[in-house]
């Protein structure tokens, strides 16, 4: 096994060479004739007005924080996917419980409306 | 005979031969052979996605009635299947813009962030038997964790171009991703369930009968929630070309954007072998045990097969608003997803796994998702009904 994460190793870092090249090989290759009016920022055709790295939309965040509930509760199951077997049933039924508190946990968040997007 | 039976393979180990005999000590000769491998394995989805991204023009032109892609002088071959070179050389040559606002570091890291990340995910695709770069323990996890360094380089692009399309492209391609990354994860927990393995060889050797027969409801929640997680075609609200442009990489020009386009190309390819490996049986197939090289073969028919299926939505699908598509997910896939699992995990230890005949368990397996499909037809149905007849109410009360 050993192996074979070295060879991931190895291939991230291939991956990062690929990544590189081509931009490195255009970097040769193209044209670079700097303009003040080409590097303005492109919107939709008039100058860019107003801060852009402003607070956003809080619906953003609630979706993450339902996300990140689910997102750990992978998490946990993973490891049981694979073992329950030699578990026998106690331990899928264990599981299945724990879904369903995770299933009405979700209808809380509906039923507060925290899946709205308005 | 027998080398063009196993042909890679083969290959493979004249190569490693050839570099031994050339007397190198032995870390490096490890090292230069993993290396060597791993650039053929790099380089084998850029060339293939070559190929499908003037496939993917043509098929889609012609459903919309169009010729698409075709001779475009005597550079572009028959059918101008040269298309796709022709445009990356043009790429290659065109000035690259920085705009000024811009946090160029940022700005400039993230097309290499995406297009490694893409690439790195080929190192667990299992290619044939015995054909893989690394058989990890955890290999789909590999997959899904790169998958969020996907979603890391979109933030950097959106966030980097400091331009209002690129951020609001980018805000809402993270949305869309965390969001569909969860029935994604639970419906490849059911795979890992009825296959007992992470690893993508052993999923694969688990599949007797295809799991697309045996989990027809998984199968279908993966395909929907990568497709979002793609962000193709009816997903595509954070691209979305005729109101946001092009979304996080607006900014981008010459081979940044190329390298965009290419990562967006080679993750639907990778995506779409994972498809075949987890749900059509990967490379097995008729005569793979005597001729292995074949498996290959399968693997690409099935990928192609997926790939075609997408061609397809996007031939035909309309863009979904952004309340839409989290409403789908959070309302309809996750719950559906969760309840998916507690019934393959009863089915799955309710039936024994040895004393049976090998058609048992896919059968049971089969029927409990037919029962599940029907019960969320009725569930849609009766909720449908009920929403209509609401908004019926609020209509003639006037409000």
């Amino acid at each position: 096994m050993l192996d074979q994460f070295a060879f991931v190793g190895v291939f991230l870092i291939v991956a990062l060479f690929i990544g590189i090249a081509p931009i490195a090989i255009a970097y040769i290759l193209r044209p670079k004739k700097p303009n003040p009016r080409k590097a303005e920022t492109y919107e939709c055709g008039i100058q860019t007005r107003g801060e852009t790295w402003v607070q956003f939309k809080v619906q953003y965040y609630l979706f993450a924080l339902a996300f990140l509930i689910f997102d750990v509760e992978a998490v946990l199951l993973l490891p049981w996917a694979v073992a329950y077997k030699a578990l026998g049933l106690y331990a899928a039924l264990e599981g299945i419980v724990f879904i369903l508190i995770l299933l009405a946990a979700l209808g809380y968040v509906w039923r507060k409306g925290g899946l709205e997007w308005s | 005979m027998d080398f063009a039976k196993d042909l890679i393979v083969n290959i493979g180990n004249w190569l490693g031969d050839v570099l031994a005999s050339t007397g190198l000590p032995d870390p490096w000769l490890r090292i230069v052979s993993l290396a060597g491998a791993g650039l053929v394995l790099a380089l084998l989805p850029i060339i293939i996605v070559i190929f499908l991204i003037w496939a993917e023009r043509k098929v889609v032109a012609r459903m919309q009635d169009r010729l698409g892609p075709n001779a475009s002088g005597v550079y572009a071959g028959p059918y101008a299947i040269f298309q796709t070179i022709a445009d990356a050389i043009k790429m290659l040559t065109k000035e690259d813009v920085v705009p000024a606002a811009a946090d160029r570091w940022v700005f400039n890291a993230a097309p290499v962030v995406i297009l490694s990340v893409a690439i790195a995910i080929w190192a667990v695709i299992p290619l044939g038997s015995g054909l893989i770069g690394a058989d990890l323990n955890i290999g789909i996890l590999y997959v899904l964790s790169l998958g969020a360094g996907g979603l890391v380089s979109l933030m950097m692009a959106g966030w980097g171009s400091n331009n209002k399309y690129s951020l609001i492209g980018a805000l809402r391609a993270i949305a869309q991703l965390i969001s569909y990354e969860i029935p994604q994860v639970l419906a490849i927990l059911a795979v890992v369930m009825v296959a007992g393995s992470f690893s993508m060889q052993d999923i694969i050797e688990a599949q007797d009968v295809a799991f697309v027969f045996a989990m027809p409801v998984t199968a279908m929640l993966f395909l929907v929630a990568s497709l979002a997680e793609v962000g193709r075609v009816p997903f595509d609200l954070a691209e979305a070309d005729s109101e946001i442009v092009a979304g996080y990489f607006v900014e981008y020009s010459g081979m940044k954007f190329g390298q965009f386009y290419l990562s967006e190309f080679i993750n639907n390819t990778a995506l779409c072998a994972i498809v075949a490996t987890l749900f059509l049986g990967g490379w097995r197939g008729p005569f793979v045990d005597t001729i292995p090289v074949l498996g290959s073969l399968w693997l690409l028919l099935k990928t192609l097969a997926v790939f075609f299926l997408f061609m397809w939505l996007r031939g035909t699908m309309v863009r979904l608003r952004i309340d839409q598509m989290l409403r789908f997910n959070w309302k309809f896939l996750v719950p559906l997803a969760l309840v998916n699992i507690c019934v393959i995990a009863l089915v799955d230890s309710a039936v024994p796994a040895s004393g049976v005949a090998g058609w048992v368990r896919p059968v049971s397996l089969l029927t409990a998702n037919v029962a599940l499909l029907i019960g969320t037809a009725i569930v849609l149905t009766v909720s449908g009904r009920r929403a209509r007849s609401a908004s019926g109410q609020s209509i003639a009360a006037g409000r």
